[in-house]
């Protein structure tokens, strides 16, 4: 495994932001060849909550992460450490093609970027795993119509992988309780009492409501995946719920919707999720539009930005590289392929980050 | 407000209770903390008025304390159009904590959008006030730098190592334009020695102007002026020169042209005061211009104003001036426009020499005479007048005017100034040297009057007002909030005290800290030795840091005695010994302390066989019994020995608090001393020698609080985000667990500051605490307070030596278990309890209740034994939950429980390990039936599930189970079968709430003689919703503070505002009957309330309309009863006419109203000047 490093890298060539607060490549972390001395962390704060990275390693063996953690603070009631696991709330294993070989990513491997996609009425943010014959990208999208709400995609690129398990863990209500707490998970109409023995819910269509009984009845945490691919769910744990999505061979992508409840009626939550809460939430997942939208206003400020640069202290080879930046920019635009559009404008925001640095190089 | 999902689409019901949880969860507007606007004007001078000049448009970036406050003290005096960003410090436009990300705007990509946001357009002037430059992200400084290259300005205040030197390449004379307007030397003294070219240095960058103002260190803290320490005099003058010159750097900086020259042409010629005198100016105008002249004294008071329209070198006639220093300001004006603003200073001389106005003392007590002698250094030919006047601060409203007479030859007269009123903490009083008057000399002194009375509900902020931009501070302050003290720390003699009392700020100085922690081998040691180096403490403590240590006491002296200094003469409000206080357990085996350790021991049980006794120990004498370790203890179950340790150490964390109290006491003996948000320790004996203690949020001690703190002053921090409302400070008002208000914090700051960047208000305080608060305050509050908790009939028990016992081993079960659940049951069902200690039971409180439960009550003493069982045969319930009584109060073993055999189980001894099993009561407990079912609880084996006994008159009552266990687990209402159980000792709520969710609201009833008082908190889930409140009979019922409702038995309560209180009488309340000692007022002279008709349970506001129909602010007041507080005064600055005087009965709302006339100040035989 190479020696990779994590360094907060605060874009230096910002596209400036609209009223509506767009925000761009809040901060990319990339991959290196130095051991990882300091612990590598990063925060990405939305209403509600924050995702919350950290990973690390020892001198005595710095190719090795010693800690990973990759949190969720949302649902939390007020002073407490419950909702989604603050630590780890989401685990996931990918296996290859031979099924052979089956680990789990992000306690193996070191996130190498996290970007805000979007910061307008979405709020996107994507996570990137690179693994030795692909990556994880985790892509999390907040509306500002449903903050409560936080949608969730995994998908896997790389020949000859598959995503094998998803695990979500919460803590409804708290960490700690009395010794008469009991975890709960209702299924529909369906409520079973969870042990560390895992229990089997095969593969229903229906949202999960992550309960307490007997204590902190009143805050809980709601989970609704899309069906397609899952073969099984099992659900497990006296301490910590854990969620376990098992996927059928092949299938690289998982989607979810996690959200949570605090001082209400669970039976409320429970009936009403049944009935048509955990339907609506999984049509918005259904219709949810994974792709960026890409604000085109702050890519022209952008090119703008770039063509007085280049004026100013710009060479003709990046000249050069800026006209075809632009040639792409514009072709993928008008075939609305936003994975170019988005991948021309992260290269225009280096070579902008490039002359930024050489134009302010000359008055040193 | 935006719903969840599931609850838009069929739960439009529950909608309003999303509000509150939406408001928890999500991040707070961070406006306050990002927005720098006009909308707080505080008073200032002209220079060019805004909107008369064409403006200049600037980007400023600063920090948000205090840069953003001078960014728009600039915009009041100077023609700017500006936007700000805003910076966490001086280096930092945002930091990483748990407290910004709580707030909007925080992260590092929001500021950074946001400054590239306001980057796209262009300015006249970049202004970096105090913000380094190379800490911008690099491509704002690029465009930044990009602008001025193309010709416009760039200010730095305060510059650091600026990263660009080619953009300093081409030094300019520029700054001598900028400094040919003003004089240096009227600036304050950190930079007025300093030469205008090092102060001030210009550039020419490309086409645009680069000035740099070289301030000092960045650690200033100020954005756009030169630090200056404040004091009333002086500081506000110095600080209009300060600005004027940020403006003029400004204007230069934007490419408007400065010709004009202002210099005192003769700095040396003589100026003598009470004559006119000529200064010699060069007064070089631009053209066409004609000069506005202005003169200021040091107290930044404007005594005379003129105009020349010549220029050049000339001699302007001044009036007779008093000696002292003067500024003369000059505003160049052109068609109506003001060109160009400059100022310079000069000094006028006295024909006396200096005058010294001397006080025998720095502070003065109510009714005190204060001794003065006023001392010319040269005596006159004539007779002179002294005139003394003493003006409050910071509003300087006059109270004292007094006239003496300086015989001609003498040089020194001693005047007493007879018990003179000032309300505020301090004073100015000042002497002016006239003859024939005609001033000549004048000096003044400040003085200090500390406020002794403490009002029945005061406030109290976390941090004072600081010496950076004060007076502007303070403004917002005062006017914001009601008198509020503040708490900090004391500084280099006292000097934060002395500053909080130049804005009559009572102060609350944070002392000290105390933090007892283990060092080796479990040595006491105190990790907070506050004002002292670490080498004084190792030499003072050589590792044995006890406070039984004498060494230890010495140098805690010492400490107190530094930390003090400079402080009693204002009268410090309180005198706080630390907050999150604390101590540890595995402390306590330093040599001092074994010593100690072994008097304890003797002075507990006097001899060796009654410690035995209690211990079921064998030692053979006091030695022997040594000091185990909590290992050793631990591993062997050495109850008693282990508690006795604990003893030992709450009581040194005790005494440490009473001795430190002590000290302050010898230092100042009007001093009022506690601590706050502290661990309690054993409670009862933490606080008993202190009059202030502050709890932390904490159901049971905060009950305890309130039964034996009663008397003392309490107060609860909040303002720490997160909150909902005022619930907070409501909740345990209406418990009565506090009489005051402590608000963290009066700074900018993220999550809770009180002060937005620019100085108004944050949004959120503004909008959703201030106007609950302004409630509270207007009485609301004080009636709570005054108004007693309806005498309870049910005590609980809290057992400290059961509490600690229940550390030791699961079958001693915490006393906290039942009593939490209790206490929940008692707010929400309106049924007053009240925590009573095992000392209060065997001194014979129980006779003051009908049902006594013992929650958790596995250690008792005989003492408590005889106590309870008296109890029970007169008649008393008493309600016992798992294996009370098997232990002795020393924790030491007993072979059956005490009290087996009154609970009818004999052979109770609690040795049996708990187990989870189901719950199901059915029973008759006298006439009442009691049933209960719960899935599973804790239970003994070794008794049966419910146990009745009879005993005499009483009963018995063993609940074998846990409560916290049972109520979550129920199967039936938890609370119908404790009211059930109540209900057999014939205790029955009073008053019934329908038509809410009950859970997490607070109904507390008060009496004081027939009235009644009703206070009613719903949770927050419950607001917005409709409550019937339905009493016992029907009476006559009143809002509190807002009028009758009605004679009715039955309320409805809207909840648009959760927190209602009502008062209840038998018979229609009357408008509250008081008059005046007389209808006219001489200012000075006191009038007298008269309200002997008021009734003892009233509590009453009073205020007064002036003339002009404003609120006289400082003279409203709330009271209690006939105690009407100090006479009414006026002051000689007060205006003469006519005063309505409205009294307000805070219990109905009812009015009524009086007038007054105030005769004018002057036709007391002086001349009022301000």
């Amino acid at each position: 495994m190479k020696k990779l490093f994590l360094l907060y890298l605060i874009t230096t060539c910002f596209v400036a932001a609209p009223a509506t607060a767009q925000i761009r490549l809040e901060k990319r972390l990339p991959m290196g060849d130095a051991p990882l001395l300091e612990p590598a962390t990063a925060r990405l704060n939305f209403p509600g909550g924050y995702l919350d990275y950290l990973a690390s390693s020892t001198p005595d063996l710095p190719e090795k992460l010693a800690e990973s953690r990759f949190g969720l603070s949302f649902s939390r009631p007020p002073q407490t450490n419950g909702g989604w696991d603050l630590w780890r709330f989401l685990r996931v294993w990918v296996r290859s093609e031979n099924g052979l070989t089956s680990y789990e990513v992000i306690e193996r491997h070191l996130l190498s970027s996290v970007e805000v996609l979007e910061d307008g009425t979405r709020r996107v943010f994507e996570f990137v795993w690179p693994l030795e014959e692909g990556r994880l990208v985790i892509t999390f999208i907040q509306s500002a119509a449903q903050e409560e709400w936080l949608l969730m995609r995994l998908s896997l690129e790389g020949e000859g992988l598959s995503i094998q398990r998803v695990m979500l863990s919460a803590f409804p209500g708290n960490t700690t309780g009395p010794k008469e707490r009991e975890r709960w998970i209702a299924v529909g109409d369906q409520e079973y009492r969870l042990t560390q023995q895992p229990r089997d819910l095969g593969a229903p269509e229906s949202g999960l409501v992550l309960f307490n009984r007997m204590a902190q009845g009143d805050t809980g945490c709601l989970l609704v995946a899309k069906p397609e691919g899952i073969s099984r769910v099992l659900v497990s744990g006296s301490y910590n719920t854990a969620v376990s999505y098992e996927l059928e061979s092949g299938i690289n992508e998982f989607q979810a919707a996690l959200g949570g409840y605090v001082e209400r009626s669970t039976e409320e939550i429970v009936r009403v999720f049944a009935m048509e809460g955990a339907r609506n939430i999984l049509q918005t997942l259904q219709s949810t539009d994974w792709k960026s939208r890409p604000d085109y206003n702050a890519h022209q400020r952008l090119f703008s930005e770039l063509e007085a640069l280049l004026k100013d202290v710009g060479t003709a080879d990046e000249a050069k590289e800026f006209s075809t930046l632009e040639e792409s920019y514009r072709l993928a635009k008008q075939q609305n392929n936003v994975a170019t559009v988005l991948e021309s404008t992260r290269r225009a925001k280096d070579l902008c980050t490039q002359l930024v640095h050489r134009a302010l190089a000359q008055w040193k | 407000m935006k719903t969840p999902l599931i609850y838009s689409l069929a739960l439009t019901a529950m909608a309003s209770s999303a509000i509150a949880d939406a408001r928890q969860n999500q991040r707070s507007d961070g406006s306050y903390l990002h927005d720098v606007t006009r909308r707080f004007v505080t008073p200032h001078l002209d220079w060019m008025a805004p909107g008369k000049v064409d403006p200049i448009s600037v980007l400023a970036i600063t920090p948000r304390r205090y840069g953003a406050r001078e960014v728009v003290e600039l915009a009041q005096r100077f023609p700017i159009e500006f936007e700000a960003v805003v910076g966490v410090n001086f280096s930092n436009l945002t930091v990483n904590s748990i407290y910004e990300n709580q707030v909007q705007g925080t992260s590092a990509y929001e500021k950074e959008a946001e400054l590239m946001q306001k980057l796209q357009k262009p300015y006249e002037v970049y202004l970096l006030g105090n913000f380094q430059f190379a800490k911008l992200p690099e491509h704002a400084q690029y465009k930044i730098l990009k602008a001025v290259s193309e010709g416009a300005g760039l200010v730095v205040v305060y510059p650091d190592k600026f990263p660009y030197p080619k953009v300093l390449a081409e030094p300019t004379e520029g700054w001598e334009q900028i400094v040919g307007g003003v004089s240096l030397t009227a600036l304050p003294a950190s930079v007025a020695g300093k030469a205008p070219g090092d102060l001030l240095k210009t550039y020419r960058f490309g086409k645009g102007r680069v000035a740099m103002l070289h301030y000092g260190s960045q650690l200033s803290r100020l954005g756009l002026t030169p630090p200056d320490p404040y004091t009333p005099f002086g500081w506000k003058a110095r600080y209009e020169n300060s600005i004027a010159l940020a403006g003029r750097t400004l204007q230069w900086a934007a490419g408007r042209e400065l010709s004009a020259r202002l210099s005192n042409l003769q700095p040396d010629r003589t100026l003598l005061a009470g004559q006119r005198n000529a200064l010699s100016l060069d007064l070089s105008s631009p053209e066409g211009s004609i000069s506005q002249l202005r003169l200021r004294n040091e107290w930044n008071e404007v005594v005379w104003s003129g105009e020349k329209k010549s220029s050049g070198q000339q001699e302007l006639l001044l009036p007779p001036l008093p000696a002292g220093k003067y500024y003369l300001d000059v505003r160049w004006e052109k068609e109506g426009k003001v060109a160009e603003v400059g100022f310079l200073d000069f000094k006028v001389a006295s024909p006396v020499g200096n005058v010294v106005l001397r006080s025998g003392k720095a502070s003065y007590e109510a009714g005190e005479n204060v001794e003065l002698l006023v001392k010319l250094e040269k005596a006159l030919d004539r007779k002179a007048k002294i005139t003394l006047t003493l003006d409050d601060l910071p509003d300087k409203n006059r109270w004292v005017i007094q006239e003496a007479i300086l015989p001609a030859g003498t040089q020194e007269q001693a005047v007493t100034i007879t018990a003179p009123h000032v309300p505020t903490v301090a004073g100015v009083l000042r002497a002016a040297v006239s003859v024939e008057g005609k001033a000549l000399a004048q000096a003044h002194t400040i003085l200090f009057f500390p406020r002794r009375e403490i009002e029945i509900f005061p406030t109290i902020l976390w941090e004072n007002i600081h010496g950076e931009l004060a007076e502007m501070a303070a403004a917002q302050i005062r006017q914001s909030t009601n008198d509020a003290a503040a708490l900090t720390h004391p500084g280099p003699k006292g000097a934060e005290g002395r500053l909080s009392a130049y804005f009559n700020q009572r102060f609350v100085p944070y002392l000290t800290r105390i933090g007892l922690g283990a060092g080796e081998n479990g040595h006491t040691e105190n990790r907070f030795w506050l004002g002292m180096t670490k080498e004084e403490v190792d030499n003072a403590t050589r590792g044995d840091g006890s406070f039984y240590n004498p060494a230890v006491r010495e140098f805690w002296k010492q400490t107190i005695a530094r930390r003090q200094e400079g402080l009693p003469e204002i009268g410090p409000m309180i005198y706080t010994l630390g907050d999150e206080n604390h101590f540890s357990y595995e402390a306590g085996y330093s040599p001092a302390d074994n010593q100690a350790f072994a008097a304890f021991l003797k002075e507990t049980y006097g001899n060796i066989e009654t410690l035995n006794a209690e211990w079921g120990t064998r030692f053979s004498s006091m030695e022997e019994v040594g000091h185990p370790t909590p290992a050793e203890m631990r591993d062997n179950a050495l109850y008693p020995q282990w508690y006795a340790h604990r003893r030992f150490m709450e009581k040194q964390y005790a005494d440490l608090h009473h001795g430190l109290a002590a000290m302050i006491k010898e230092n100042d003996p009007h001093a009022i001393v506690g601590a706050e948000g502290s661990v309690p320790g054993d409670l009862e004996q933490t606080i008993k020698k202190l009059e202030f203690w502050g709890p932390y949020k904490d159901t049971v001690y905060d009950e305890l609080l309130r039964t034996i703190g009663a008397e003392k002053i309490r107060a609860i921090w909040w303002g720490y985000g997160g909150e909902y409302l005022a619930y907070p400070l409501w909740s345990p008002l209406l418990k009565g667990i506090v009489n005051g208000n402590q608000w963290y914090s009066a700074s900018v700051e993220a999550v809770s500051g009180l002060l937005a960047a620019d100085f108004t208000l944050a949004k959120y305080y503004e909008e959703e605490r201030k106007p609950f608060v302004d409630r509270l305050d207007a009485g609301a509050a004080q009636l709570l307070i005054k108004t007693p908790l309806k005498k309870s009939e049910i005590a609980i028990l809290w057992s400290h030596a059961s509490y600690s016992a229940s550390l030791m081993d699961d079958r001693f079960y915490s006393p906290r278990d039942a009593t939490v659940q209790l206490l929940d049951i008692s707010y929400e069902q309106g049924l007053n309890v009240d925590l009573i200690t095992s000392s209060m039971v065997e001194q014979g409180k129980l006779e003051e209740y009908r049902v006594l439960v013992l929650p958790g009550a596995s250690a008792f003493s005989a003492a408590e034994t005889t106590a309870v069982e008296d109890f029970v045969r007169r008649g008393g319930l008493v309600i016992a939950d798992l294996n009370p009584a098997i232990l002795n109060d020393s924790c030491g073993p007993l072979p059956a429980s005490r009290l087996g055999a009154l609970f009818g189980v004999p052979d109770l001894k609690g040795n049996a390990a708990l187990a989870m099993k189901p719950v199901s009561i059915n029973a008759q407990l006298g006439s009442q039936k009691i049933a209960f079912e719960a899935a599973k609880a804790l239970q003994s084996p070794e008794a049966p599930l419910f146990q009745v006994a009879k005993h005499g008159q009483g009963h018995t009552v063993l609940l074998n189970f846990n409560l916290s266990s049972a109520r979550n687990t129920a199967t039936t209402p938890f609370d119908d079968f404790i009211l059930s159980l109540f209900a057999a000792g014939g205790i029955r709520p009073s008053v019934q709430v329908s038509g809410i969710n009950q859970s997490r609201s607070v109904l507390r009833l008060r009496q004081s003689g027939d009235y009644h008082l009703i206070g009613l908190l719903a949770g927050p889930s419950e607001v917005g919703k409709k409550a019937r409140l339905t009493l016992p009979s029907s009476g006559w019922v009143y809002e509190v503070d807002s009028g009758l409702i009605g004679q009715v038995k039955e309320l409805e309560v809207d909840l648009s505002l959760p927190f209602r209180l009502y008062s209840v009488f038998s018979r229609r309340a009357a408008s509250p009957e008081w008059s005046l000692s007389s209808d006219e007022a001489t200012p000075g002279v006191p009038i007298a309330l008269v309200a002997d008709a008021l009734e003892e349970n009233g509590v009453y506001r009073l205020e007064i309309e002036r003339p002009d129909g404003e609120l006289l602010k400082r003279a409203t007041r709330v009271f209690a009863g006939k105690n009407v507080g100090q006479p009414l005064r006026f002051a000689f600055s007060d205006a003469p006419g006519r005063y309505q005087l409205t009294l307000t009965d805070v219990r109905t709302g009812l009015k009524s109203r009086a007038e007054l006339t105030l005769r004018s100040g002057i036709a007391a035989g002086a001349s009022y000047e301000q």
